[in-house]
């Protein structure tokens, strides 16, 4: 089976595959009812996949309004627009309102987070989150790294993926950018993500599979050694398992 | 720089009121008074007050906020803000003197040729006063602080006023002989370098002092 | 641009006396495009570092470097890729909001005069209001707006956030993130309050009584150092390298460990918390 992934490939610059992806994506899920922002340097530039003209004033996404009259999600929206006769209101609180979520890898596909030009698209109703807890034990980098790994897991986060850019994480998280720049290192460490100069981090190529072997055999040498350990303390079995069984309730 | 200029500019918004009320009053008096000589001496004092104030409050104003702290972290030199204020007197120096020539044209006393030249000379004497007072008071300032100049130029200042009264007391006849200046005459043009000197000598010291302050 | 490779900020060895307070060989580098924050206590030095850095005292001995120019020699050219924002808005009272532009547009070479426009409009700051009737959360959101106007790269901040709510200074650090989304731009941050730094910051620089006390990663930070709940009898335990700071009270100690795991190692018994930046302060503070 071939793998393409036209991003690494590299002909076209990140911008213009990231917007030609979408379009047809999106222009396939939800037909002509999006806006798509695309913020260059300092400039807005609207493209509206309808018939509505480049430039349009947009009305509010979110408004509870628009969502039943549509009967579908509503449109994407970039979070932050310049201004430029384009203002997208209430930005602040929508912004507000998806506090320390982001949406990344959805199963329609759709590509989110260049480092480059696009900041980010939200695509509300289907989406995956990323939850961190200032509560738990768990150092926030690992939470970050064991999340994006479970979604490449399962595999809602496909090959040639893009994650969001080390900043903007940083940013929408509330974070530092070495706590992001760690999560993204060990994930690359592991072998799930691969960085590709000048255009980010991207699922990798790597057969999961693959890896996921490799985990499993690296859980058999851990549990060997404290199989050991366990035979030597005359830990019995049953024993053994219940810990086992709480150590796993407890994450 | 020419921003520091608009800034002071700005500052002085307020008092440009008030110069015109006092002025305004002046020229009331002038008009309806009848004695000349004080209006002259009133008025030439108002001139010197008016040529020191842009900077005097300049300072005070800038004392109050911190404003140095600011501008320091800007792309702006010590030096630059010094020249800013000297510039400053400068402006100040010839608007009280202007300021007064407008009065006295109010005033309609500008009829003869002698007059005007009187009037004339008057100016350049204050416009020369009003810097050698500045000069002489803004590295006080930047050596001791506003506070502490300010007393010990009222000190210099009343010196000879002092002795200008004593002798007015106990030597009449000394200054009935002094010759008024004449614009060319010698007197003025001595006078006129020797106040450029000390101009410069003070522009020096105050960079000096400046630059040792720590902010 | 290669600047990402340079550092924004580097001191060493500065050293500065006044009467009864000096600033003793004060060492420490900010990275481009990172947050830095500066924290210590009231009178620590903070301030007299920031003056430093801005050549407003002279220095007794010692260098600065800022964005890779010296900042004695070449202080007045690079200060025009500078902010700072003070604590107090060093502004006269009867001056307004739209003043600003003419003034400050004609000392920095790169102003930015419909930047400015944009944030006096994005934080609702009257132009013709004068400033003395401004309350302190827009004093300092218009120093912010001054600051950053001029596109600069190096962003200080001296105590900007005393004595503002909980609203205010979540709005400014939301700004400072947007700022250093830009790799080529970095943060000084001063300030006693630590909260603010808890996430956002990438480093953490103490200073106490004008010292570095330590200057590194706030996670590596954070992660190594752990506090110690114990009861007084188990005080004996431990040894006195590993105590950086004691709290005693009625019921039990707290100890400030500087490395967390080797004591969960040596003590299992023993309940080792996360430490924060302000424990970290009060415990530091102390010895």
């Amino acid at each position: 089976m071939r793998v393409t992934n036209p991003l690494l490939a590299g002909s076209m610059s990140v911008a213009e595959h990231a917007r030609d992806f979408l379009r047809r994506n999106l222009c396939a899920a939800y037909g002509d009812e999006f806006f798509l922002y695309e913020k260059m340097g300092r400039r807005a530039i609207v493209s509206a996949e309808s018939n509505s003209e480049a430039g349009t004033e947009i009305p509010h996404p979110i408004t509870p309004k628009r969502r039943e009259s549509k009967g579908n999600p509503f449109p994407l929206a970039e979070l932050e627009a310049e201004p430029r006769g384009l203002s997208l209101p209430n930005t602040q609180s929508l912004r507000r309102s998806i506090h320390q979520k982001i949406q990344i890898g959805l199963d329609k596909s759709v590509l989110v987070g260049y480092t480059v030009n696009i900041r980010y698209i939200q695509l509300r109703g289907e989406g995956v989150e990323l939850i961190i807890s200032n509560a738990s034990g768990k150092p926030i980098y690992e939470q970050i790294s064991d999340q994006i790994k479970n979604r490449i897991l399962c595999g809602e986060l496909k090959e040639g993926d893009a994650l969001p850019s080390l900043r903007l994480l940083a940013k929408e998280l509330r974070i530092s950018v070495i706590t992001t720049k760690r999560a993204y290192e060990d994930l690359e460490r592991d072998g799930f993500i691969e960085t590709v100069a000048g255009k980010g981090c991207f699922v990798a190529r790597k057969n999961l599979d693959f890896l996921r072997e490799e985990h499993l055999r690296q859980l058999e040498a851990a549990l060997l050694e404290a199989v050991g350990i366990a035979r030597r303390a005359g830990i019995s079995l049953e024993e053994a398992g219940e810990l086992l069984r709480l150590l796993y309730e407890e994450e | 720089m020419k921003g520091l200029f608009i800034k002071e500019l700005y500052s002085l918004r307020g008092t440009w009121r008030a110069t015109l009320f006092v002025g305004g009053l002046f020229i009331i008096i002038g008009v309806i008074g009848n004695n000349q000589e004080q209006l002259v001496g009133m008025l030439s004092g108002l001139c010197i007050m008016f040529s020191i104030f842009p900077a005097i409050a300049s300072f005070s104003q800038d004392a109050a906020c911190g404003w140095d702290t600011f501008a320091l972290s800007m792309p702006l030199s010590r030096k630059k803000l010094v020249r800013a204020k000297y510039l400053l007197c400068l402006g100040g120096s010839v608007l009280g003197p202007a300021i007064g020539l407008l009065i006295c044209l109010l005033c309609g006393r500008f009829r003869d040729v002698q007059s005007r030249q009187e009037a004339l000379t008057t100016m350049c004497v204050l416009f020369l006063t009003a810097l050698l007072l500045q000069s002489l008071f803004l590295p006080l300032i930047y050596r001791f602080g506003l506070e502490k100049a300010r007393l010990v130029f009222i000190g210099i200042c009343l010196a000879p006023s002092l002795i200008g009264g004593l002798l007015a007391g106990t030597q009449p006849d000394l200054l009935e002989n002094v010759e008024l200046p004449s614009i060319g005459g010698p007197l003025l043009g001595i006078s006129a370098a020797l106040v450029l000197g000390i101009l410069c000598l003070s522009y020096f010291l105050s960079l000096r002092f400046f630059s040792r302050k720590e902010l | 641009m290669a600047f990402s490779e340079t550092n924004a900020l580097e001191l060493s060895g500065v050293c500065k006396a006044y009467g009864d307070f000096r600033l003793e060989q004060v060492s420490f580098t900010l990275p481009s495009g990172s947050i830095m924050g500066f924290i210590g206590e009231n009178g620590a030095g903070k301030t007299t570092t920031l003056k430093a850095i801005l050549n407003l005292i002279h220095l007794d001995s010692g260098s600065i470097r800022i964005l890779g120019k010296d900042s004695v020699r070449e202080g007045e050219a690079v200060r025009a890729e500078v902010g700072v924002v003070f604590d107090e808005l060093p502004l006269y009272r009867a001056m307004k909001a739209r003043d600003l532009s003419p003034i400050l547009g004609n000392i920095y070479p790169h102003w930015d005069t419909a930047l400015y426009e944009e944030y006096l409009r994005r934080f609702s700051l009257p132009r013709d209001k004068r400033i003395e009737k401004y309350s302190r959360g827009m004093k300092m959101k218009l120093g912010m707006a001054a600051a950053l106007s001029h596109h600069p790269r190096l962003l200080l901040l001296d105590e900007a956030t005393g004595g503002l709510d909980p609203v205010m200074r979540n709005e400014l650090l939301d700004l400072l993130l947007e700022f250093i989304q830009d790799e080529g731009h970095s943060v000084l941050f001063s300030t006693h309050i630590t909260s603010d730094l808890e996430r956002v910051a990438d480093y953490i620089t103490y200073i106490r009584q004008g010292r570095i006390l330590l200057s590194e990663s706030k996670d590596a930070l954070l992660e190594r150092h752990g506090l110690i709940q114990c009861s007084r009898a188990q005080l004996s335990q431990l040894e006195p390298g590993e105590i950086l700071g004691k709290r005693e009270s009625a019921f039990g100690c707290q100890i400030l460990t500087g490395d967390r795991s080797a004591a969960a190692r040596k003590h299992p018994d023993m309940t080792i918390d996360p430490v924060s930046l302000e424990d970290l302060m009060v415990f530091c503070g102390q010895g």
